[in-house]
């Protein structure tokens, strides 16, 4: 009896213990990337995820920012969730000004149907300063309704200290391609970085992440079969 | 169907593939899969070995050489700027646009810094962006204001067309028509411009209409050419094909026939497209088609790409067809017309344990050195004869100047083929052919990397360590394998030696395929690889599951070298991670020597290392065992001064 009501305990303390908000509340839980391949997700269930899509890279060079647009054409369901990927890419060390450079990320986020925006960009140990600034600075500039979320390198989320703070509401730690030997972790200290992950259908894991909101990378242009695979497995694991 | 059309511009107009994301690590190609090493040596006929993966860009050039067609000079150049021709500016800046250039330099005008030249598409559904104003819009612009520039309403003309490039991006601006009757021509066109740029097809086409039936102006004679592309833009396919075709027939309108004629065949391919892709198949096997081939094999692969089957069969698909998916069904074809084409494809299916047929294998062996077709069927040959017929044949090719990518291969294979430690050595090493080799350098690929870091035992790695048979910067890298192996595979390590892998980040035990790590040898890097991993996870590149390659066989190997090489590869599997180890070794080493000066610099190096070291479970523990003992037994060393931190 005592043992009964100890797990009964540990239930209620379990279900009325504090969790922590969705940084992107209304989203879907999981949202596919679509990167610069001609992708047709009129597949996607709009309820089922979302699709953050790669809209734009702006490249850093010579201390002017230039726009690459995305070139290849995305479909989706109408009502599908989207989300604008901005890849940011420096060329050399002269960084532009912080403003240029987040003019034109922020740019993306004026796109038509697009509900939150994410900066990809691996900074260098040199430009964290740069990039702290960067998002500061986007911050103010893209509507507070629209919410900013960043990808993350898995070290910037397991040993390093930098991003805590970042004016962004979540940061995904990329579980994919990652460095020689490493290994991905199933949880991140972080705040930041504990919402959501980036994993690869290509790559399986060998532990499922513990993050409630998963992005899926497919090296290749999704296809119905890839969607439905991935959704199964993620399914399994929450 | 106007999305269609912008659509299909932009599948035309770009890259299929841009970089996505980093970090980018330099990863070593031995054998480029996707096309030659040098596309100007191989559109002058000169191939190393021909893969099925080649991108069908690079299989019409190798089927025109093969049937004995070939490239002549003008067509060689016509392709010259290979599958992917040029890639396209993101905006446009006074540097490349010569409007812009000319417009900044008059007096009184402001300046403008650029223009974006891409439009995106707005629609619930779909996103995309396409090359709205392409660059002869801009050297017209720039020809036609030398024109007005010494005219009074030039500066009028120019705010104009400002207005007409700035719906290139977006927004519908339209100029209004003036009451100058010296200006109107001109800025009918400038009206009617600014309508196509933003969209409004149906209306430009009615103005370009109206100006091609105005004779007094200037631009009567592009204004039927550019009615129609307004067809082609608002997706009329078989409107735009009816008006291009008059064009084409109207010798009035010489000046415009091959831009029409270009035209055309664009809407061919989308109104058309089986008959179309039969027609572009039969041109690009014909010779002095310099004229059409660039387009034609662009519009080819396209429909290649969209899975359409042609109305009528034609060797050229069929061959490719055939050649990309393994060969099957080519010997058939190959006694049926012994051509050079079906030879190869007909190799490509045949098996060693299958025999391949001696009809085949004979008719391989008669191909001649200065046919197109040599080194690849001396490749199958390789790979079909028996082991010392193989073993001589490699040898021999091995003397002729080939592609580096075809020598690797040929290397891979002489390499399979060892008899002894000494031939495998021989072959090792490979010239890499991606972006990122440096002349003369020489490198392991995974072939060699696997079986020097698992197959061979300590004792033969070390001689390869000092063979010269392998290049000077490969021996320096196994030398450092050597000496590390020794140090962990050893009862008890030298402290000696723990201090100086503490000091060389980089270091490991396993013999590395590629590039290896993207620093330089002891440069600490920020992706926690500066000391290995737990479980021995070398060699070191990372492969997609679906291109990894079986461990070779070694057969040279004795039962011995296997066995010592076993037990030495069961311990390397069970070591910990490196900065563990490094950990485990170093507070070892100064509970029993205290006052070793070397001990606060160790401690404070362990600590270093499960920052920049590859982790696992224990290495948080690690970390802090060496934190704490150097701050408890040795706080005022720089050493400890150095270290606020224990990392896990």
């Amino acid at each position: 009896m005592k043992t009964l009501a100890l797990i009964a305990g540990m239930v209620a303390i379990a279900m009325l213990w504090p969790r922590p908000a969705d940084p992107l509340p209304g989203l879907p839980s999981v949202f596919l990337w679509a990167w610069e391949v001609p992708e047709n997700l009129q597949f996607l269930d709009p309820h089922a995820a979302g699709v953050a899509f790669l809209a734009r890279t702006v490249c850093l060079r010579d201390g002017t920012v230039s726009v690459r647009p995305r070139l290849q054409p995305l479909r989706y369901a109408p009502g599908t969730v989207l989300m604008a990927v901005v890849r940011v890419e420096p060329q050399d060390s002269n960084l532009p000004s912080v403003d240029a450079a987040s003019t034109a990320i922020a740019e993306a986020a004026a796109i038509p149907h697009v509900r939150a925006l994410q900066v990809d960009f691996d900074a260098t140990l040199s430009q964290r300063t740069y990039y702290r600034d960067l998002l500061a600075n986007l911050r103010r500039r893209v509507p507070q309704a629209t919410p900013i979320s960043m990808t993350a390198l898995t070290s910037w989320c397991r040993s390093d200290g930098w991003i805590a703070g970042l004016p962004v509401v979540e940061a995904v730690p990329m579980l994919f391609r990652m460095g020689p030997g490493e290994r991905p972790a199933r949880t991140f200290r972080p705040e930041l970085c504990q919402s959501s992950a980036g994993v690869s259908v290509d790559e399986p894991l060998r532990e499922p992440p513990s993050a409630a909101r998963l992005y899926i990378f497919n090296p290749r242009p999704w296809t119905e079969a890839t969607y439905r695979a991935a959704l199964r497995e993620v399914r399994r694991w929450h | 169907m106007a999305l269609r059309i912008v659509i299909a511009l932009l599948i035309l107009a770009v890259p299929l593939e841009l970089p996505g994301c980093g970090p980018f690590l330099p990863e070593a190609v031995f054998d480029a899969k996707g096309g030659p090493d040098r596309s100007t040596a191989f559109n002058l006929g000169q191939f190393g070995i021909l893969l099925p993966s080649y991108t069908r860009h690079y299989l019409v050039i190798a089927y025109r050489y093969l049937s004995g067609v070939g490239l002549n000079e003008a067509e060689a150049q016509a392709i010259s700027g290979g599958p992917r021709g040029a890639i396209l500016a993101f905006t446009s800046d006074e540097s490349d646009n010569p409007w812009l250039a000319a417009r900044n330099k008059v007096p009184g005008v402001a300046p403008i810094q650029r223009i974006d030249t891409y439009r995106q598409v707005q629609k619930d559904g779909f996103y995309g962006t396409y090359v709205n104003c392409n660059d002869d819009a801009f050297r017209t612009a720039a020809s036609t204001l030398e024109r007005l520039l010494a005219k009074p309403y030039a500066p009028d003309w120019i705010a104009a067309q400002d207005m007409v490039f700035a719906d290139c991006a977006q927004g519908a601006a339209i100029p209004s028509p003036t009451s100058d009757p010296q200006l109107r021509p001109d800025r009918a066109y400038q009206i009617a411009s600014a309508r196509f740029y933003s969209e409004q097809y149906d209306g430009a086409r009615q103005d370009f209409q109206a100006i091609a039936a105005d004779s007094s102006s200037p631009w009567h004679e592009i204004a039927p050419y550019l009615a129609a592309r307004c067809l082609i833009r608002a997706g009329k396919w078989p409107e735009a094909e009816k008006e291009l075709q008059s064009i084409v027939d109207n010798p009035k309108l010489a000046r415009w026939h091959a831009s029409a004629d270009g035209l055309l065949r664009f809407v061919w391919v989308r109104l058309h497209p089986r008959g179309r892709m039969h027609e572009l198949a039969l041109a690009l096997a014909r010779p002095n088609s310099q004229a059409t081939i660039a387009q034609d094999l662009i519009d080819y692969r396209k429909l290649f790409d969209q899975d359409v089957k042609p109305d009528l069969g034609d060797d050229l698909t069929d061959w490719i067809i055939c050649y990309q998916a393994g060969g099957q069904g080519a010997l058939e074809k190959w006694r049926a017309n012994h051509s050079l084409p079906w030879l190869v494809a007909a190799l490509q299916y045949a098996s060693f344990e299958g025999s391949a047929a001696p009809d085949l294998l004979a008719a391989a062996a008669a191909v001649k050195p200065e046919s197109p077709a040599y080194l690849t069927v001396n490749f199958q040959r390789v790979r079909l004869l028996p082991p010392d017929d193989a073993r001589s044949l490699t040898d021999q090719l091995l003397k002729l100047e080939m592609p580096v990518s075809t020598r690797n291969q040929f290397r891979a294979e002489r390499l399979r083929m060892a008899r002894d430690f000494e031939e495998f050595l021989r072959y090792a090493a490979r010239t890499p052919v991606d972006s990122d080799a440096k002349p003369g350098m020489e490198l392991l690929d995974g072939d060699s990397a696997i079986v020097l870091d698992r197959a061979v035992p300590l004792t033969l790695l070390r001689q390869a360590s000092i063979s010269p048979l392998l290049p000077e910067e490969i021996r320096k890298e196994l030398q450092r394998v050597v000496a590390i192996r020794n140090l962990v595979l050893a009862q008890s390590p030298n402290f000696d030696d723990v201090f100086h892998l503490l000091h060389t980040p980089g270091d490991a035990p396993f013999v590395r395929a590629g590039y290896g790590r993207p620093y330089q040898p002891g440069e600490l890097g920020m992706l926690q690889d500066s000391w290995w991993c737990a479980g021995a996870t070398g060699p070191v590149r990372w492969v997609p599951p679906d291109q990894q390659q079986p461990e070779p066989a070694a057969n040279f190997l004795s039962a011995a070298n296997r066995e010592e090489a076993a037990a030495e590869w069961r311990k390397l599997a069970a070591l910990p991670a490196a900065p563990d180890w490094l950990g485990a070794q170093a507070v070892a080493y100064a509970h029993d020597h205290p006052d070793d000066p070397r001990i606060p610099e160790s401690l404070y190096l362990v600590v270093r290392a499960t920052r920049y070291g590859c982790a696992d479970a224990q290495t948080g523990d690690a970390s802090k065992r060496a934190f704490d003992l150097l701050h408890r037994r040795y706080p005022n060393t720089e050493w400890a001064k150095k270290t606020p931190y224990w990392y896990k």
